[in-house]
Parts: C-alpha cells; sequence; structure tokens
C-alpha cells in the first residue's frame, strides 16, 4: 500500500459538529478518509462513531463544519444525495425487502428497464456480476427471505457496488457473524479496497480492529481522542484511549467452588435441530456453549428453556425431573434465559427499568401490582448491578446496551433462577460494559448459580468458562476442560474436523 | 316467520350459471318468504305466459317501512298465477353500491323484471339503462333514478307534496306569531331526504314567520338524532317546534324532548310510523306524522310489473302516486289508519 | 464504574419521567382546552349545565367503548367489532327486558355478557388459532351485525321498562348516572392498567410479545382476557345507548369503532401497542364529543364535523410522533 498522506482523501470532516438538544454528539471533528484504506472508527456507544457517519450519509444535518467528498465541499440533501455522491451504508439491521428477489433488492429505485417496466434479464445478468465480486455465488432470483444472515450482509455489500460507492460505511458488520464467516467477510472487504473503495468501518470488538484496519480513529464523547496507523497500537493502549482510564482485567475469572449438579439435560432433541444433546451445569460452575452460527447452541438453551417445543430429552433441576411445557414452566423451576437479541426477545422497550425488572415476577398485594415494593426492588438490582440510569421509571430504550443487559440479567436474579443462560452476552454492548458484565457473571457464579455462555466470540469463552460444550450441527461434538482449553481444539471439534471422543 | 326454501329447476340452474350464482341466490332467498313454483317452460308472443320471477329490492331490508313494502309485494303476487317474489336488499340505506351489485345478481339470474327502490338516483340509473337493454321489466318504488327513462314508472309518495302538506300543519298550529323551527333530515344528498327538505322549505318562504334555527342530520341513527336535538335544545332553549325527515329522527328528537320535560311544549312533526311513533302520537309528545303506504307501493309495484310483462311491448305504465296521509293524535284509532299502520293482505290499505 | 447517580440526579430524573407521562396526553388535552375554550367564546349556551349535562350523557357509551379498545390497543392489538357487538348487546338486553321480563338489572348483565361472549372469540381467535387482530375482529364486526339483523330484522326492539332509562338517562343528585358509570369503568380501568398483573403485562406484550413470552408470561390467557374485557365493555356501552332511547337499535354503532380507536389513539395510545392511558383516552372521547356538539350548537354541517375530527386525529398523533422523537433524540 503506497504512502496515504499523498492521496487525496475521499471524504474529509471539516470542524464538524452535531448537537441535538442538551448533547453535543460530535464535537469539531476534523478526519480524513483515504482511498483504498480500511479505516476503524473505535469507540464506546455514545461515542458519537455512529452519529458520525450519519453525518456523512446525510441521514443528519451537521450543525456546524463541512463535510468533503472527493475534494469537493458537499451540500446537504439527505441520504439519496449522499448516495449519488458515492457514499453508501450497510446497516447492522439490514435494510432489505425480504419478499423479493436478490436482483429487485439490488436494484431498488434504479430498476433498469424503461417506461416503467423492468428488463428482468438486465437485471439478473447485472446481479451476477455484483454478487460474484462480493463472493457470493448464488441465483440472483432468490428471495431474499431464503438467504443466510451472512448471506444477506453480502447482498448488502454488493448493492454498495451496484451504487458505484467511493466509500462504504459498516457498522459492526460482524456482530451477526461466526467466526468463519467473518473472516470470509474480511476477504471480501479487502477485495474492494484494493479497487480504491474506501471502507469506514465501525466496532467494538478489539480483536477484529487489529485483524482489519489499516488506520484507526478513536472517538470519545464525541471528539476524536486519536488517529493511528493500526501498527502503532496495542490492545492495552487501544482500550485505554476509548475507555479514558485502564481497565485492569476484560474477563475477571476467578477460582470458584465448584458443587454439585444444579441442571442436568439428557437427550434434549428436537427434529432437524437438535439430536440427543446431553449436558450439565454445577453450581459455581461456568458452562461455555461454543460452535458456528446454526450449530445449535442457541436452539439447545432455547429448548431446555421451553422457549421452543422438544420432542423429546429430560431437564433435572438439582435432581428433579422437570416437565417443562413453556418458558414460566421453566422459570417457576428455576431456570432463565437472557435472549441474544436484547431488543426484540428481551426487553420490553417501552416499558420502564423498574418494570423491565420485575417483568417476569410482578411483586403484587391483594391482586394488585405492589409498587413500593417493586420500586424498592429495582432501585436495590440497580444499586447492586451499578444500571446507570437517570430514573429506575424511565423507559429502557433509552438505556445504553451494557446498561440495558444489566436490566435483563436484574429480571432474572429477580425470578430466583439457580441456573442462567446467558447468549451472547456481550453482543453490542462497550468494552467497558463488556468487563463489568463477565464480572458480573462472574458474581453469580459465585453465589452458586449455575451459568452457561453462549458466545461466537471465543476469547470470552476461553477466559470465562470452566468448561466448554462444543456443537456441531445440532449434535454435541465435545466438551473442554479448561486445563485443555485451546482455539484450535474448540474450532476443530465445531467444524466437525475432529470427531467427538 | 316461515322460511320455505326454492326449489330451483335444473333449467333455471343452468341459468344460473355456476355454484356461486347459485349459492347467491339461495342465500338471497333465505330469510324471505317466496312461493314455491314448478318451473313450466317460457312465454311467448307479445306478453309472457309462463311463470314470472320478479326481484323486489329496497332500500335496505329491516326498517318497519320496508317490512311493509314486502307484505304488500308479497300481498300482490299471491293474487297473481304463477308470479313469484324474490325479496332481498342489503342492510344500509347509504349501502349503494351493494345494492347496485345485488340488482347486478338478480339480472345475471335472469329475473324477468325488477321492482326497486333506488338507494342513489344517478348510480342506479346504470343498473336501469342495464336491465333494460336486457329486456328486463322494471319499476322503481319509493325512489326513483335521474334520469327516469319513460318506460319505468314510480310508485312512491309525492315527498314533495306531503312535506309541504305537514308543514302546513305546522305553521297553522305556530299561528301568526310563528316561532323558531329545527331541522333533522337523515341524509343530505338522497332523493327521498332531499325531496322532504323541498317541500318543507317551499313552505317556510312563504310563511315567514317560521324562523330555522337548526339544521343537524341524524344519520338515520337514533342515538344521533337524540344527541343534536340535546344540543340544538340547548343552544335554542326557546325552540317551538322540530320536523324531523325520518323515524329515527323523530324518535330520537322525541326522547330528547321527552328527556327536557318539554312535552307538548315544543311540537314534534315527522315521517314514518313506526310502533314508539305512533305511541308519542297518542301521548302528544308528536303532533303528527306523515305516514305513507308502503304496502301499496309493494302491492302497486308487483302488479304494474306483472301487467307489463303479461301484457308485453304495448302496455305503457305510469307513475302512480300512492298518497300520504296525517296522523294525528285525533285520527289515530280510526280504522282507515290502522290498515294502513297495520296492513296485511286480508287487510290492506287501498 | 462506580459513578451510581447522586440522589439529585434521581429526583431529577424521576421529575422528569413524571412530566413526560404526562405529556404523552398535552397533546390531546390542550386540543380539548382549546375547543372548549373557543366554544366557550363563540356559543353563549355552551357553559350552560345543562349542555355540560348534555355532553357528558353524549360521551359515555363512547368513553366506556373506547376504554376497552385502549385495552386491546395497548397489546399492539385492535378491535374492530366494538360498534357491531355494542348493537348486538343493546338489541339482546332489551329483548330480554321488554320480550321475555327479565329483570332490567339481569338484562343488562346479559347484554354485557353477550359482549364478553363475542370478546372471547375474538380473544381465541388471536390467541390461540393466530389471526390477526384486524382480521379476527373485522370478522366479529359482520357477524354480530349479521347476529342482530337476524332475529330483528334490522327492526328496532322497543317496550323497555322505564326503570332502564336510568342507566342512560337517571341523575343521582345532580350528577348524571351515565356519567358516574363511566367514572367508575375509567377508575377500574386505569386501576387495571396501573396496578394489576394483567395491564402490566398487556403493556409489555404490546410493547415486546416474546420478551413477555420469554418472562413466563401466559400470553394466551392474558390475551383473550383482554378481548373479553373489550368485548364486556363494548356490551356495556351498547347497553347505555340503548337506555339513552329506550329502544334496542340494530343500526346503533355503526362506525362506532372508529370513534373508539380515534378517542384511544388522540389520547396518545399507539397502534403499534405498549403506549396508552384510560386518561388519555377520556380526553380523546371527550374532545370527539365536544366537536360534535359544538357543531351542533354553532349548526355546522355534520360532514364537516368528520373532516375536523379526521383532522384532529391527524394533528394529535402527528403532535405527539414529534415529541417522542424529539425525546429519544434528546437521550
Amino acid at each position: 500500500m503506497s504512502s496515504p498522506e499523498t492521496k487525496t482523501p475521499v471524504v474529509r470532516f471539516r470542524n464538524v459538529s452535531k448537537a441535538f438538544p442538551g448533547v453535543l454528539a460530535v464535537d469539531s471533528v476534523d478526519l480524513d478518509i483515504l482511498p483504498g484504506e480500511i479505516h476503524v472508527v473505535a469507540g464506546e456507544n455514545g461515542a458519537g462513531k455512529s452519529t458520525l457517519m450519519k453525518l456523512l450519509s446525510q441521514v443528519e444535518r451537521p450543525s456546524g463544519g463541512e463535510v468533503e467528498i472527493s475534494g469537493e465541499p458537499v451540500e446537504f440533501h439527505g441520504p439519496r444525495y449522499a448516495q449519488s455522491l458515492g457514499v453508501a451504508m450497510v446497516y447492522q439491521e439490514f435494510a432489505l425487502a425480504s419478499h423479493l428477489s436478490i436482483a429487485e433488492n439490488l436494484f431498488m429505485g434504479r430498476e433498469p428497464g424503461r417506461f416503467g417496466f423492468v428488463n428482468r434479464r438486465a437485471e439478473s445478468e447485472e446481479a451476477r456480476g455484483l454478487l460474484e465480486r462480493v463472493g457470493l455465488r448464488t441465483d440472483p432470483d432468490r428471495m431474499v427471505s431464503s438467504l443466510a444472515v451472512a448471506e444477506q450482509q453480502r447482498l448488502e455489500i454488493a448493492k454498495t457496488l451496484a451504487i458505484d460507492a467511493k466509500v462504504v460505511i459498516m457498522d459492526e458488520p460482524t456482530a451477526t457473524l461466526a467466526e468463519r464467516e467473518i473472516e470470509d467477510l474480511f476477504g471480501v472487504i479487502r477485495d474492494l479496497t484494493s479497487g480504491g473503495i474506501a471502507i469506514l468501518y465501525i466496532s467494538h470488538r478489539l480483536d477484529e480492529i487489529f485483524r482489519i484496519a489499516d488506520r484507526v480513529t478513536v472517538m470519545r464523547d464525541g471528539k476524536i481522542v486519536d488517529t493511528l496507523p493500526v501498527g502503532d497500537l496495542d490492545e492495552d493502549k487501544l482500550v485505554r484511549l476509548m475507555v479514558g482510564r485502564d481497565i485492569e482485567n476484560l474477563y475477571p475469572k476467578t477460582e470458584v467452588e465448584i458443587g454439585d449438579v444444579v441442571l442436568r439435560a439428557e437427550g434434549i432433541t428436537r427434529a432437524n435441530v437438535l439430536k440427543d444433546c446431553s449436558f450439565e451445569v454445577r453450581s459455581g460452575e461456568i458452562l461455555g456453549f461454543a460452535g458456528l452460527v446454526g450449530a445449535g447452541r442457541t436452539e439447545l438453551a432455547r429448548a431446555v428453556f421451553g422457549a421452543d417445543r422438544m420432542d423429546s430429552g429430560t431437564v433435572e433441576l438439582e435432581g428433579r425431573e422437570l416437565n417443562i411445557m413453556n418458558p414460566q414452566d421453566a422459570i417457576e423451576a428455576g431456570i432463565g434465559y437472557l435472549t441474544e437479541d436484547r431488543k426484540s426477545e428481551g426487553l420490553a422497550l417501552q416499558l420502564g427499568v423498574d418494570q423491565n425488572i420485575t417483568l417476569a415476577h410482578v411483586p403484587t398485594r391483594f391482586g394488585f401490582i405492589n409498587l413500593v415494593e417493586e420500586r424498592r426492588i429495582a432501585r436495590r438490582r440497580r444499586d447492586e448491578l451499578n444500571i446507570r440510569t437517570p430514573s429506575i421509571r424511565r423507559s429502557v430504550q433509552v438505556l445504553s446496551g451494557g446498561n440495558q443487559q444489566k436490566v435483563v440479567v436484574a429480571k432474572w436474579l429477580e425470578t430466583r433462577a439457580r441456573v442462567l443462560f446467558f447468549d451472547e452476552p456481550a453482543r453490542g454492548i462497550d468494552v467497558g460494559a463488556k468487563a463489568e458484565m463477565f464480572g458480573l457473571i462472574e458474581d453469580l457464579a459465585k453465589e452458586g448459580r449455575g451459568i452457561v455462555i453462549i458466545s461466537s466470540y471465543l476469547p470470552e469463552l476461553l477466559n470465562m468458562c470452566d468448561r466448554i460444550l462444543v456443537m456441531h450441527e445440532g449434535e454435541v461434538a465435545g466438551l473442554i476442560p479448561r486445563a485443555e482449553f485451546s482455539e484450535e481444539r474448540v474450532m476443530a471439534l465445531a467444524t466437525g474436523i475432529e470427531e467427538a471422543a | 316467520m316461515s322460511v320455505t326454501k326454492r326449489r330451483v329447476s335444473r333449467k333455471e340452474f343452468l341459468r344460473l350459471g355456476g355454484t356461486g350464482l347459485a349459492g347467491a341466490a339461495l342465500l338471497g332467498t333465505a330469510g324471505c318468504q317466496p312461493k314455491v313454483r314448478q318451473s313450466s317452460g317460457g312465454g311467448g308472443g307479445a306478453g309472457q305466459k309462463g311463470p314470472i320471477r320478479l326481484a323486489v329490492v329496497p332500500k335496505a331490508v329491516g326498517f318497519a317501512f320496508w317490512e311493509q313494502v314486502r307484505i304488500g309485494a308479497e300481498c300482490a303476487a299471491s293474487k297473481h298465477e304463477d308470479v313469484q317474489v324474490q325479496w332481498d336488499g342489503v342492510t344500509s340505506e347509504t349501502d349503494v353500491s351493494g345494492q347496485v351489485n345485488l340488482l347486478q345478481n338478480f339480472i345475471t339470474q335472469g329475473v324477468d323484471g325488477l321492482v326497486y327502490a333506488a338507494t342513489d338516483a344517478k348510480v342506479l340509473y346504470q343498473v336501469t339503462k342495464q336491465a333494460l337493454d336486457q329486456g328486463l321489466v322494471i319499476v322503481n318504488i319509493d325512489s326513483g333514478t335521474d334520469p327516469q327513462p319513460k318506460q319505468v314508472p314510480v310508485v312512491a309518495t309525492d315527498n314533495v307534496a306531503a312535506a309541504a302538506r305537514i308543514t302546513k300543519l305546522m305553521a297553522k298550529r305556530l299561528g301568526k306569531e310563528g316561532g323558531k323551527i329545527a331541522f333533522i333530515p337523515f341524509q343530505p344528498g338522497t332523493e327521498t331526504n332531499d325531496t322532504r327538505t323541498e317541500g318543507f322549505k317551499n313552505v317556510l318562504k312563504q310563511n315567514p314567520q317560521l324562523d330555522l334555527v337548526a339544521t343537524q342530520s341524524s344519520e338515520s341513527n337514533q342515538n344521533t338524532a337524540l344527541q343534536v336535538t340535546n344540543d340544538i335544545l340547548t343552544a335554542h332553549p326557546d325552540l317551538n317546534a322540530i320536523y324531523a325527515a325520518n323515524e329515527p329522527g323523530v324518535l330520537g328528537a322525541a326522547e330528547a324532548v321527552r328527556q327536557a320535560g318539554e312535552s307538548g311544549k315544543i311540537l314534534i312533526y315527522g315521517w314514518d310510523t313506526a310502533s314508539d311513533e305512533v305511541k308519542a302520537v297518542k301521548d302528544g309528545v308528536v303532533v303528527a306524522l306523515v305516514a305513507q303506504n308502503p304496502f301499496r307501493m309493494g302491492y302497486d309495484g308487483v302488479n304494474e310489473a306483472v301487467k307489463k310483462i303479461r301484457g308485453g311491448e304495448s302496455v305503457e305504465l305510469k307513475s302512480i302516486d300512492t298518497g300520504a296521509t296525517m296522523i294525528t293524535k285525533d285520527n289515530v284509532n280510526e280504522p282507515e289508519v290502522q290498515a294502513l299502520l297495520h296492513p296485511s293482505c286480508k287487510n290492506p290499505p287501498l | 464504574m462506580s459513578s451510581t447517580a447522586t440522589t439529585e440526579e434521581r429526583a431529577g430524573g424521576t421529575l422528569r419521567e413524571r412530566l413526560s407521562g404526562v405529556i404523552s396526553q398535552l397533546a390531546a388535552a390542550g386540543a380539548l382546552i382549546v375547543v372548549f375554550v373557543f366554544l366557550s367564546i363563540a356559543s353563549p349556551v355552551f357553559l350552560s349545565a345543562d349542555n355540560l349535562y348534555n355532553i357528558g350523557v353524549q360521551t359515555s357509551y363512547t368513553a366506556v367503548i373506547a376504554i376497552g379498545v385502549t385495552l386491546v390497543i395497548i397489546t399492539a392489538g385492535i378491535d374492530l367489532s366494538v360498534g357491531s357487538v355494542a348493537a348486538l348487546s343493546g338489541v339482546v338486553g332489551v329483548v330480554l327486558m321488554a320480550k321475555a321480563g327479565v329483570p332490567v338489572v339481569l338484562a343488562i348483565l346479559g347484554g354485557i355478557l353477550v359482549g364478553a361472549a363475542c370478546g372471547l372469540v375474538n380473544g381465541l381467535l388471536v390467541s390461540v388459532a393466530g389471526l390477526n387482530p384486524f382480521i379476527a375482529t373485522l370478522g366479529m364486526l359482520s357477524v354480530a351485525r349479521g347476529m342482530v339483523y337476524i332475529p330483528t330484522n334490522a327492526k328496532s326492539v322497543f317496550g323497555v321498562p322505564d326503570s332502564f332509562r336510568l342507566l342512560g338517562q337517571g341523575v343521582i343528585g345532580s350528577i348524571p348516572i351515565p356519567i358516574i358509570v363511566v367514572a367508575v369503568v375509567a377508575v377500574a380501568g386505569y386501576v387495571v392498567l396501573a396496578r394489576t398483573k394483567l395491564g402490566r403485562y398487556a403493556y409489555a406484550m404490546g410493547s415486546n410479545r416474546e420478551a413477555a413470552r420469554l418472562s413466563g408470561i401466559p400470553i394466551r390467557r392474558y390475551l383473550t382476557v383482554v378481548y373479553v374485557i373489550s368485548g364486556a365493555l363494548a356490551g356495556f356501552g351498547g347497553m347505555i345507548a340503548s337506555s339513552q332511547v329506550a329502544s334496542g337499535q340494530p343500526n346503533f354503532g355503526i362506525g362506532l369503532e372508529l370513534d373508539a380507536i380515534a378517542a384511544a389513539v388522540i389520547g396518545g395510545a399507539s397502534l403499534f401497542g405498549g403506549q396508552g392511558t384510560v386518561v388519555g383516552t377520556l380526553i380523546g372521547a371527550f374532545l370527539i364529543a365536544l366537536i360534535r356538539n359544538g357543531s351542533v350548537l354553532l349548526d355546522v354541517n355534520i360532514y364537516y364535523q368528520q373532516v375536523i375530527i379526521g383532522v384532529v386525529i391527524w394533528v394529535a398523533v402527528l403532535w405527539d410522533q414529534y415529541r417522542r422523537r424529539r425525546l429519544a433524540v434528546s437521550e
């Protein structure tokens, strides 16, 4: 790669600011994005990364300063205009019409053809070429709803090619991908940059920042803290820049005395999804579920929890066999499940922090909700879990991801659960909040609960767990004790290279 | 009410053109009192000799008024040989497109004639035209179309004249000083509503001492009529009289006046003869009601249609005014009025 | 990180929180006040005791029905059948007392039960059969209307005992009974929404059905109960309306579901669920009644009234959305 200083920047922010009522979300930012570079913007939630991107893609109008594209200052005319200038955005939640075909999605709003008729053949052919470039070898006439998540993302990237983007903004593109898919995605991204496209990449994950970035800009409180070539950074330095202080230990694993078996699941089977899966969790133990996306980790947890039906299998809690027909039964027995997707499955977003905390266990007196008790519980949990909210009655949708996650944890603590399943507990939350979350999980284990962590990010499991159960295609591929932990071993089992012992 | 299933001959069934229409036809007849007839060949020459099938379609089924039309129509049918009446209608007088569809279904089924009341004069003209083109005989009852084809007679109350008569009663009662009057129409834009308004306003023009202070529609809903009358009474505590253009309006106004303790002080004049309206006349809450003769509309409507079908092209039909009777406390118990209020084939108000 | 919120922050937050709860009804309340003041000036009789009494009485059945609909809307559902159900209940209740000689109170209960039964069918179709609420209740809109037309031939049913008039027309002291009824239903509705599991779960189901299910809430049971309540209140509203005109009206309530939904929406309920209050809905219902009343007092054509009400719905909801967006952005 040639020295970046010599090129004209694709995007230049000059003293750009964005004020919302009461907040300066972006504060006097100066930043150059060079053609062909992968520029990571890092920072905690609320640091202003997403707002900065919205100023570029013209979703929001800057309150001050100027944005230049290819050396020309641009006026503000909204997202479509930004697109026409070559600014494309790959959204975290894909903006695809699932009932239309791949080709129809690719050309939505710009269908080839005349007089209001769509030239379907031209559409298909052009689509094939674009899909090729993002490594998506499939029929352009397929319905988008039949695509896997990773494939849908490729389609989103292909859409940016379809508009001849000069700069592509990616907001946490790996959040929903498994390890192997991430590697493939990075390959595609590198291919794009070799053609001169600049990538603006927003990420929380430290490891992938080091894998993909050319340069890293760290934001905090709306300001740029520093912009550095990735070679000048190490993990500690990056975290320090993001958080503004030292994080001592991201994974605060300590020695906990492991007790008796709390939960034993045997022969859990669900047609086409789970085949004869068994595992046990002991009191004080943290068990990890590893595996590729679709290996059945979430499905196994959901089956045990009664969220999905199981065809056969037994679940025992502290030696008592349970008959779990629905989540209600599981909760009554003492099992909790923190879903992977907080917003769509974990929280009632419009309800208050207090109401979410007590949702699974509403305190009542004489048939009426005991509001005094409810608020007492909510305050206690807020202090205990250090949930940062201006008020316990504030609706949870305004909280940060980390604090939302803590509200979910508080809800399950209220059910007095003996076993807690954490499905991707650190997804979409800050580095600081992540450390806090794992500290919290560790504390819960210390109190004698059985913990299961499901994660696609191996370092989390390798650092936090006592044992890791690896799944492959709906079956338990192997169980690794802490002494034998290694990334290679997990991957070998997860990909089916190594057969279960 | 007994329900007789209509038997459909094979030939007739084929004419219905498929099960969907057959279903519609059977549904259409359920709940009525059709005569059972065997099909026995078609007619010929100038007039049709064989059985006649007539569709009689009111503006809406249910209301007392239309029930009496039905009784009259079926009475007339029973007095002819081989005449069968199919009674069906939409459930709301505002359901114009529903009525259009219904009539078109009847045309498709191949009835010999349509005796119907148009829910919308302009829209239904298209249906009339279509039916005439297919050689059907058409008689309008109660409400005609715009334009009114010369071969289609209207068998109806002269609403303008009747409205003028009752308004004159009101003017006479209020005397020289006159007074403040409220008007409760029910569906501005419909012919019936507008003709009843026209006769009323004509008389107002001749009597400047009558001061129209409020006009509020009941939307043919008694609760709405009650509410608007309440509000009118609030706005005009010195109101002298109310003219209500149909049953829900009269009943709602009567209820409001009764609740306000103004029975007999605020004079109510109106249309139609539902049992509670007549009771209100006897109680003195309502001064006078325009009683139409819906039985005769049904009766004459069917007779005219049969006359033309049997007689052939040469027969020319004329429109008929079925008349209106002003019902007051004085005449309400007389036999002619009772026959009008409770018509039957045995005691027809003719 | 140990920056626990200070006491001041907490107090401030709570105050702000309370305010934002109130503000959500401000749009409707503001419009109510504007219309009220306007009418006070425009019509000399508007503020008379008689007129205010009339408005209260006229709003009564719409308000009772709208409270039930609000509960359904909070669960992200909709009940389109309330107008038809009210007519069916009203007629059945009147037939019971006028034709079958059932004592008035029992006949009223009978009418309410008929409404509840319709609600039960709606509820089961939605929660067990999995029909979209719009479809389930659209079907009931037609079924209930048909069922009231079949036996009555769409003819009004007369002959109610005089004591039945008390429900819709009576007064206790100088307070109209229908207003007392609305107050009782509103207080009960408020308590249910704010202080019972049913209310809490309604908000939770409307806010996030899956989160509610995974929190162990028996969705089907509570959803069914919500529709039963809506049906029962529709039935009750139908009885009040019947009492006001001392007859059973098969044609009653055509389009009433839209008034009820409009009242709820003007009052801040969101058709996407999770939001709505009894107070807001009452304000919405009164606003609609005020517009109707004022239009008659000023002798405005009824069709203009419909235009005005439509515009009020737009303005109230647009204002509400604008406010929420601002609130969300300022976080």
